[in-house]
């Protein structure tokens, strides 16, 4: 969801280093702290030419965005390597500000986490994945996030539905994480709905509404997912969706041993209009009879990466016992004593704190830059 | 164009490989820098911008060292509203969202484990003289949406 203008703030950040004289060394990638007698002394750069960028200062500012782009590092410290990147493409971050900061003596706190994509799930063999824009991409991706029955790869289902559609960050995105590639398994009818009515329509007749469903004002002025069905035929065609005229047939063709009796417990809640294994509101629970019947492969997709450098109040760097290491800080998602796991509860409190913290580290290493 | 010209000098009987790597090196590499500043910044995103343009407007000599070709490219430019309390832009617009009872609920939510001196200090910290940056995020997070989903999310976790 892009509401200000890339090329507006590209001006004002221009503009602003501008006036007040900041020299930016763009295609040049960090690669050690430098030291001199045990102090801080600048940054050993090199440009994607292979030139040096050496940079003396007292003070240096860690703020290189994370490990997103760091298939390594995503495992280790997420658990899996199905995290896309929302804004597409790959990522630039690729942990480096972690790294150097570790070689240059720091230690690392101990959460790590993600500011996950609240827009839908998405899938690296899609021609059209997540984007930033909300749905200017295959909309069968809305069953990732729409509250309808979610399974993982043995066929299990591993969370409460409506909580991921209600609160895709907070609530969703742990449960989402941990199966990625999770899949949403959905029958003909409810994808008639979707197209037809859309997820706004079907759950205010279903109780749903401006007081009780928060979330609900995002869908309101949507409609249907009107491109659904050629979108449902291109993710079958590119191998991430899988379609079955019977559910015995999905489950062979998936894999997934449990399909057929999860989907027989799932539709008794339904029937029953209570949630009996995760309590997911009753305004969800879309029963799966009516073939043709769809498995929709979906892994997460993520703003940024948390965990990172640990770091004081101050946001100084601490080494081994919590020893400040003078003249190093560490800002926004690098910073590991800020951000937590699940996301905020919050919206925009991953960028309110990188901000925030940006004027904090700014104003500290100045002060100690010029002490 | 490169192309066309290896053609032309292998049929010429020459190596093209003397050429466009030689080619190559001399269009792109720019000589080595050595610069001294205050402060030396690692990234451009958001969270770097605002460390760079604060220690440079309290006075440092700033220099900033960004991975991507341009800004376009970075995070920062890209993500929609950061949250914040009590800045000049939401106090014009009369809202009254304090810190206390933002600090008290991410506190709770997180049960304490974040490192709560920090997230007070982030909380906390004047933003007066960043007008300009507060109001080039149009869409800064309105209180009442905010206190909406703080009591949503009470509900749903008394449920």
């Amino acid at each position: 969801m892009i509401l200000t203008d890339v090329d507006k703030r590209v001006r004002l950040w221009t503009e602003a280093y501008e006036k007040y004289g900041v020299d930016a060394f763009f295609n040049t990638a960090a690669k050690e702290v430098l030291k001199e007698n045990g102090k801080i002394a600048g940054v050993a750069g090199q440009r994607k030419d292979g030139s040096k960028v050496t940079v003396h200062a007292k003070s240096v500012i860690i703020a290189s965005g994370g490990y997103l782009g760091n298939k390594e590092l995503l495992l280790k410290y997420l658990g899996t390597t199905h995290v896309n990147v929302a804004a597409r493409g790959k990522s630039l971050c690729t942990g480096d500000g972690l790294a150097i900061a570790q070689k240059a003596g720091t230690i690392l706190d101990k959460t790590f986490g993600y500011c996950g994509c609240e827009y839908g799930g998405t899938n690296p063999k899609a021609s059209r994945p997540a984007t930033q824009d909300k749905y200017d991409q295959n909309l069968a991706f809305k069953f990732g996030i729409y509250g309808n029955l979610l399974v993982d790869n043995q066929g299990k289902r591993f969370m409460n539905e409506g909580l991921l559609c209600d609160y895709p960050m907070s609530y969703g995105e742990e449960p989402t994480l941990r199966h990625s590639p999770y899949y949403a398994i959905v029958d003909q009818e409810y994808v008639d709905k979707m197209r037809d009515e859309g997820l706004y329509e079907y759950l205010t007749k279903r109780g749903a509404n401006h007081d009780n469903w928060f979330i609900g004002s995002y869908y309101k002025q949507r409609g249907g997912l009107r491109s659904l069905d050629s979108d449902l035929e291109e993710g079958i065609h590119e191998g991430w969706i899988v379609k079955a005229d019977t559910l015995e047939e999905l489950a062979k063709k998936t894999g997934f041993d449990h399909l057929t009796g999860t989907v027989a417990s799932y539709n008794s809640y339904c029937e029953k209009g209570e949630d009996e294994q995760f309590g997911a509101n009753p305004w969800y629970l879309s029963s799966v009879k009516q073939g043709p019947f769809y498995a929709i492969e979906c892994e997460v997709s993520a703003w940024s990466t948390f965990g990172g450098v640990k770091t004081d109040d101050e946001c100084r760097a601490l080494a081994e016992d919590d020893q400040v290491i003078p003249g190093m800080y560490v800002v926004g998602t690098d910073n590991g004593s800020m951000m937590y796991s699940p996301y905020y509860d919050i919206p925009g409190f991953c960028y309110g704190s990188c901000i925030g913290s940006g004027v904090i580290a700014g104003h500290g290493a100045s002060a100690y830059a010029k002490a | 164009m490169t192309s066309s010209v290896e053609e032309a000098i292998t049929e010429a009987g020459g190596d093209p490989k003397t050429f466009t790597e030689a080619a190559h090196v001399t269009e792109t590499k720019l000589p080595d820098a050595d610069v001294t500043a205050d402060v030396v910044v690692i990234g451009s995103g958001a969270s770097s911008f605002m460390s760079a343009i604060t220690a440079a407007k309290a006075g440092s000599k700033v220099v900033v060292l960004e991975k991507a070709g341009n800004l376009a490219a970075v995070n920062g430019v890209k993500v929609s509203g950061p949250f914040a309390v009590n800045t000049p832009v939401l106090r014009e617009r009369g809202t009254t969202l304090t810190v206390n009872e933002v600090f008290q609920h991410v506190m709770n939510y997180t049960h304490w484990e974040p490192k709560s001196a920090l997230i007070r200090n982030y909380l906390e910290h004047r933003v007066k003289r960043l007008k300009t940056y507060w109001r080039s995020v149009t869409n800064l997070r309105k209180q009442t949406s905010v206190l909406k989903l703080l009591s949503s999310m009470k509900r749903a976790a008394s449920i």
